[in-house]
């Protein structure tokens, strides 16, 4: 699947990656192509400026750190981003809901 | 960072294309680079070329003018959220200034027939009044509430001056608003 199909649902993905735990931008990509069995395939120039979009909106946070003996961006979800992250699951299973049974109509 | 090859080439473009700041320029950079040395050491373990694994790296992360520009725009709407959330502390300070002056006006400014601190009181509230409805209104509706705002000061003030002739008093409302007015138009301009 790629971008274009994804597009509008990137900032809740990226928070959904994050709720796992702190991780670094690469990490995210990785964490959100497996999850999607390989399926969401990202473009990857898009994630950072969306990370740094979050961080701006405060739903996320960041800071430097050596990983693996490399410096890296770590990003964590905030108090804020947490409850932004419950607001959209509920949104997404309403939404998922009413397109199932809108496309099962006359089935 | 330590970066060669491909990788470099396309950091060093990316640096030219970016209209951001230096800080934020060399966090955008180094977490490139970082990105793209943990994809290009993951293609290597499956056994391609280095250089190899950074073109395949670079490619997946997009053409450096899209980047550049996503970046940029990310950049440029942080800075203008951040000078709107500035600009807003101030106007509500500024706001909170004028109302305790416009408050205390009536037992500070004495004139003849004893009207002039209400009228100033008056006349300054009305000012604040007017910002404050610009900084609560949704920004769609905020020209026409900001216009019903003035307009509706002016009418006031105009039947002020038909009905007793009190030219100080509409000076001093015509020169609040048109100073709240001139703020708003500022702000807007500057996209706050």
């Amino acid at each position: 699947m790629r971008g274009e199909a994804l597009k509008g649902h990137l900032d809740g993905m990226l928070l959904a990656a994050l709720a796992a735990g702190p991780a670094h931008g690469y990490l995210v990509i990785e964490s959100l192509r497996e999850a999607s069995g390989g399926d969401f395939d990202l473009p990857e120039g898009t994630v950072y400026p969306a990370l740094h979009r979050l961080e701006q909106a405060g739903l996320i946070r960041s800071r430097w750190a050596r990983v693996s003996g490399r410096r890296r961006r770590i990003y964590a979800l905030t108090a804020k981003g947490r409850r932004e992250l419950d607001e959209r699951r509920g949104e997404w299973r309403r939404f998922a809901g009413a397109m199932e049974a809108v496309l099962e109509v006359g089935r | 960072m330590s970066v060669k090859g491909p990788a470099k080439e396309y950091l060093e473009a990316l640096s030219d294309e970016l209209r951001v700041g230096g800080r934020y320029r060399r966090r955008v950079l180094e977490e490139l680079a970082s990105h793209i040395d943990d994809a290009a050491e993951r293609d290597q373990a499956r056994g391609m070329s280095v250089e190899e694994a950074q073109r395949r790296a670079i490619e997946r992360v997009g053409p450096v003018p899209a980047v550049a520009e996503r970046f940029s725009t990310t950049r440029r709407l942080w800075r203008a959220s951040a000078c709107g959330r500035g600009v807003r502390v101030m106007a509500y300070l500024g706001a909170a200034v004028v109302l305790v002056c416009a408050l205390a006006a009536p037992f500070t400014i004495r004139d003849s027939d004893g009207h002039l601190g209400l009228e100033v009181t008056a006349a300054l509230i009305a000012a604040v009044a007017l910002l404050l409805f610009d900084l609560w209104t949704p920004t769609s509706k905020r020209a026409l509430t900001v216009l019903a705002g003035v307009v509706g000061v002016w009418l006031a003030a105009g039947v002020r001056l038909v009905s007793d002739g009190d030219v100080l008093f509409c000076v001093q409302v015509y020169g609040c608003v048109l100073a709240a007015a001139v703020l708003l138009s500022a702000r807007r301009r500057l996209n706050m």
